[in-house]
């Protein structure tokens, strides 16, 4: 089995170990917490919702209704069979 | 821009808990406080019982700490929702969450099966303390929630007093001693409240 290439990528797994370690995430929660720039946040989360790993959704947070970002069922089953896959390669390396 | 390797990935995953390591260790924390106010009710339940009408049907009394170990469960998992973390951090399999919820059966199953057996004859103060320190202990070892390593050696740890408390309540104290839910009480409280507080504070 062969990683899966789009979360084979450090800005893209990143994101993604972040929505999977919290259930929801705002853009800006994630651009500080990973240090990365809008467009380049942006871009991969595009990336990562075309493909159905994420999901963006507006959720009321106090008064106001703000985008937030969560991990598919797809996307959550993606990020631990390429978990599962990158222990099994290390393994095999280590004989 | 280094090249982004298998190991890089596998290094990536691990650490990718330190952003908010210290969030989870606080949950961590929380919750084992939350267990020492659940388990603490379990023996003032019986403190009260046994004050009302004794040991008559300790069978019974036996199983009391089931429905506030339900309770605490609930609380505790609503907690972890509350604060928006995924409990493990990289999501289970379906199958292990269906052994996990199978092994919660079974466990319960077999303190149900020991309080008929045994209850009356340790008291169902010392039966009780007994069953939630082998319990606490055996989920603290086998950590299906991949807590982290301070949390989990906390948690073994008050696994282990609660069930050595159990076993001197057991010895020490005849099966209808008034003194058992209070002894319960307090120890079930101190333990899980000073761990917990220990390692939320120290996050």
């Amino acid at each position: 089995m062969s990683l899966d290439p789009v979360l084979h990528q450090e800005a893209r797994l990143r994101i993604v170990a972040l929505l999977a370690r919290n259930r929801l995430a705002s853009f800006g929660f994630m651009r500080d917490a990973l240090d990365l720039t809008d467009g380049n946040l942006g871009a991969h989360l595009q990336r990562l919702e075309q493909r159905g790993y994420v999901v963006s959704r507006r959720v009321l947070a106090g008064v106001s209704f703000r985008v937030r970002y969560s991990l598919t069922q797809q996307g959550s089953n993606a990020f631990r069979l390429y978990a599962e896959e990158v222990a099994r390669i290390l393994e095999g390396a280590r004989g | 821009m280094p090249e982004f390797d298998t190991r890089a990935a596998a290094t990536l995953i691990r650490e990718a808990g330190a952003i908010d390591g210290a969030l989870r260790q606080r949950m961590e924390g929380l919750t084992t406080a939350i267990w020492g106010l659940a388990l603490p009710a379990m023996f003032l339940t019986y403190g009260l019982i046994h004050a009302e009408v004794g040991h008559e049907g300790s069978r019974w009394l036996g199983l009391l700490w089931l429905p506030w170990g339900l309770a605490g469960l609930a609380v505790t998992t609503t907690a972890w929702r509350g604060a928006r973390l995924s409990d493990p951090a990289v999501p289970p399999r379906a199958r292990d969450r269906w052994m996990q919820a199978g092994g919660f059966v079974v466990a319960y199953g077999l303190a149900v099966w020991l309080a008929f057996r045994f209850a009356d004859r340790v008291g169902p103060e010392s039966f009780a303390m007994l069953a939630v320190g082998a319990l606490w202990t055996i989920l603290a070892v086998v950590d299906l929630r991949r807590s982290s390593p301070t949390g989990r050696w906390l948690r073994i740890a008050v696994g282990v007093a609660l069930f050595a408390t159990g076993l001197v309540m057991a010895q020490a104290l005849a099966p209808d001693s008034m003194a058992a839910a209070p002894v319960g009480t307090a120890a079930s409280a101190i333990a899980p409240l000073a761990a917990g507080l220990y390692q939320a504070w120290r996050a």
